[in-house]
């Protein structure tokens, strides 16, 4: 009796494992590696294979997943982190066995390179290659003449504020010490914040990259501003929608941040303004990247000729509202799409931002950064 | 008996021992080899991308005299250590009229009664935690209350973004922690003892302190011991409803080790410097408790 319920029980098991293979009809997946040199480029179904990415929150986003996903028939997970060291600490557990795709901004993509935590990318197949300007092309890419990234997004970290009660723009980063902004401040709980009193104190005149790179003693007065600083901040933000919360909540008036946010809560009907005080800002320069040992290489190199092609740049850029790094995107976006990505105002803006570099004392910057946090 | 045929002296004993098998595994997996790790690994090195495998005492040195003033390491875990007795002594403070109005003052229904207090539980952490923010921001309810009453004319900003939100959220999310326990000490006093208290001659709240509250007392212990520890080790709450110089407590300095900061062998010795304050803590309760738990009601 035990007997026949149990062959009956595998019997329809086995049944039902024949039929999903059927209806899957894709026999057995192969699983791409970079190693293998006979990747079959021309191939568009990929049997709901999955690539996992992870990315800067927005890089997620569905306009942009769902048209790769429905092209080569796979599957995107987006793992979102929020801050480069969040990237770091994410990769270092996972590595690549857990993602294919990562969008390092200039602080890690260095990093990631030197450590050997990426594939090289084969550039033939990225068809926006030739279109992105060479300036773009920065050299933390490159490693013994193989390229390891491509130029994806960029953007600002600028000063963002409730019009309704910031009546002008702020001139100086100083005046966030002002004691009318007491308690109405979000700042991003980040080293980032001290890159800006570097900017405050002029250091980058001679070296743009000074801020990256600041002395024992620069970095002690940091801490010291920054924590006279915390008992006018309200809060450090962690995600993007933690902050568009905190304005909507009316917790703050003016904060740092990123244009996706004020784009999110000028949709919501806020009244914001954004500017870029006189000292200039600090930014970032996005690149795609394949974390090394991949399991879906072919795959992930597609992901990222189609996130750096023009139609690509030109969905990730309405998506995000950040700026693209393909000319040619702005063939596929309208006149109110490219304002907000200031497309027409790149070069201008490419003068006031500073854009996110290595930082070789990244310990010591993140210890500061803590001591800040906990001085009261 | 028929076992006892059917099995030899043999299989017995390996029967008796196999049984206790499953559990002592489970606690070898899960607590054993946990802690053993974090304790090795708190004597490595922190290389640039992994952990260097040399034995150094370094991180314990760190945690002792890193920092100046309130950065120190140390005194964050004081700061700590302090939120998470405030936040003991509010949940005792709640917990104990509740568990005896549900004990001595409900006739009908306790398990219901129970079951509401308790309900909280059923919410997810993130939920109860972000739920405080709707409640204590400067448009939130309580400042909206507030304003309404005419008490204040401006939104009180400390509510949120403050060590008082990362209390009351703590306080919120730990008291039926300390309820269940307090609760089940108090139902397994003899109701005869009280009733006897009360024909010698004592009055209510003779029979409060001399009869009730000691027997109640080893639940209480038990109680706040849970909402300590858990408290001590929580880094969301301050990191959600805490502000720019209260958002980081020792938790938090051990999660960003293991994240933004990438130091796993210095996170490692936070959480073994941690783990045995909490120990210790337990200790001392623990004695306590049997202190307590020996005493005789009315004597003295």
């Amino acid at each position: 009796m035990k007997k026949r319920r149990w062959t009956r029980i595998a019997a329809t098991g086995m049944a039902a494992l024949m039929v999903a293979g059927a209806l899957a009809g894709c026999g057995s997946k192969k699983e791409s590696s970079a190693a293998s040199a006979d990747i079959d480029w021309s191939k568009t179904d990929f049997c709901g294979e999955e690539l996992n990415i992870l990315v800067w929150e927005m890089y997620g986003d569905e306009s942009i997943i769902k048209p790769f996903e429905e092209k080569y028939n796979c599957k995107v997970n987006a793992t979102a982190f929020d801050s480069s060291d969040d990237l770091l600490a994410k990769l270092k557990a996972g590595g690549g066995d857990v993602y294919d795709v990562i969008s390092p901004s200039g602080d890690m993509a260095g990093l990631v390179v030197n450590n050997d935590m990426a594939e090289p990318i084969d550039t033939s197949h990225i068809s926006g290659w030739t279109d992105i300007p060479d300036t773009f092309k920065l050299t933390d890419m490159e490693k013994d003449g193989n390229i390891y990234g491509v130029p994806y997004i960029w953007g600002p970290d600028y000063v963002m504020y409730n019009a309704d009660v910031v009546k002008e723009p702020i001139k100086s980063w100083t005046e966030l010490w002002d004691e009318k902004y007491s308690g109405r401040i979000a700042l991003h709980n980040d080293v980032s914040n001290i890159y800006m009193i570097g900017l405050i104190d002029g250091i980058t005149k001679d070296d743009p990259l000074a801020i990256y790179n600041m002395s024992d003693e620069q970095l002690a007065d940091a801490q010291t501003r920054l924590t006279d600083l915390n008992s006018h901040v309200r809060k450090y933000w962690d995600a993007a929608g933690e902050l568009e919360d905190m304005f909507k909540n009316g917790e703050v008036d003016i904060a740092v941040g990123w244009p996706s946010t004020l784009k999110d809560l000028q949709d919501d009907g806020l009244n914001m303004g954004w500017c870029i005080p006189d000292e200039g800002c600090t930014g970032w320069f996005d690149r795609l990247m394949i974390v090394k040992n991949s399991k879906h290489y072919q795959l992930a190199t597609l992901w990222i000729d189609w996130c750096t092609s023009a139609e690509g740049e030109a969905v990730s850029s309405i998506a995000t509202t950040f700026s693209i790094s393909n000319p040619k995107a702005a063939e596929y976006m309208n006149e109110d799409q490219k304002a907000v990505a200031m497309v027409d105002d790149m070069n201008e803006m490419f003068d006031s931002i500073n854009f996110w570099q290595y930082v070789e004392k990244r310990e010591a910057y993140n210890e500061v950064w803590t001591a800040v946090k906990t001085t009261k | 008996m028929k076992i006892k045929s059917k099995y030899s002296p043999g299989t017995r004993k390996f029967l008796q021992y196999g049984l206790i098998l499953p559990l002592v595994l489970w606690l070898f997996m899960f607590l054993i080899v946990p802690y053993v790790n974090l304790l090795i690994n708190s004597f490595w090195k922190n290389g640039a991308f992994k952990v260097e495998h040399t034995f150094t005492l370094e991180n314990y040195i760190k945690f002792f005299t890193s920092g100046t003033g309130t950065n120190r390491p140390v005194m964050v875990l004081l700061d700590t250590l302090r939120i998470s007795a405030i936040v003991m002594v509010c949940s005792i403070l709640i917990s104990f009229p509740i568990a005896y109005f549900i004990n001595f003052k409900v006739k009908k229904n306790k398990q219901l009664f129970y079951m509401l207090a308790i309900i909280p539980l059923w919410v997810s952490y993130i939920m109860r935690a972000y739920s405080w923010r709707i409640i204590l921001g400067t448009n939130g309810i309580l400042n909206s209350f507030f304003m309404w009453t005419g008490l204040t004319k401006e939104p009180i900003d400390a509510f949120l973004y403050s060590d008082v939100s990362v209390i009351i959220a703590m306080v919120h999310i730990y008291t039926p922690f300390v309820l269940m326990p307090m609760y089940t000490a108090m139902e397994q006093i003899p109701r005869n003892l009280l009733e006897a208290s009360k024909d010698l001659g004592c009055g209510r709240i003779r029979t409060f302190f001399k009869v009730l509250l000691p027997l109640t007392l080893p639940g209480v212990l038990t109680g706040g011991t849970y909402a300590l520890a858990l408290s001590m080790g929580d880094f969301l709450a301050p990191s959600l409803l805490g502000g720019a110089s209260t958002s980081t407590k020792i938790a938090n300095i051990a999660q960003l080790q293991f994240g933004t900061s990438n130091n796993w062998p210095y996170g490692a010795a936070i959480g073994v410097i941690i783990f045995v304050l909490i120990l210790l803590i337990i200790l001392v309760m623990g004695r306590l408790e049997k202190h307590f738990s020996k005493l005789e009601p009315g004597k003295e």
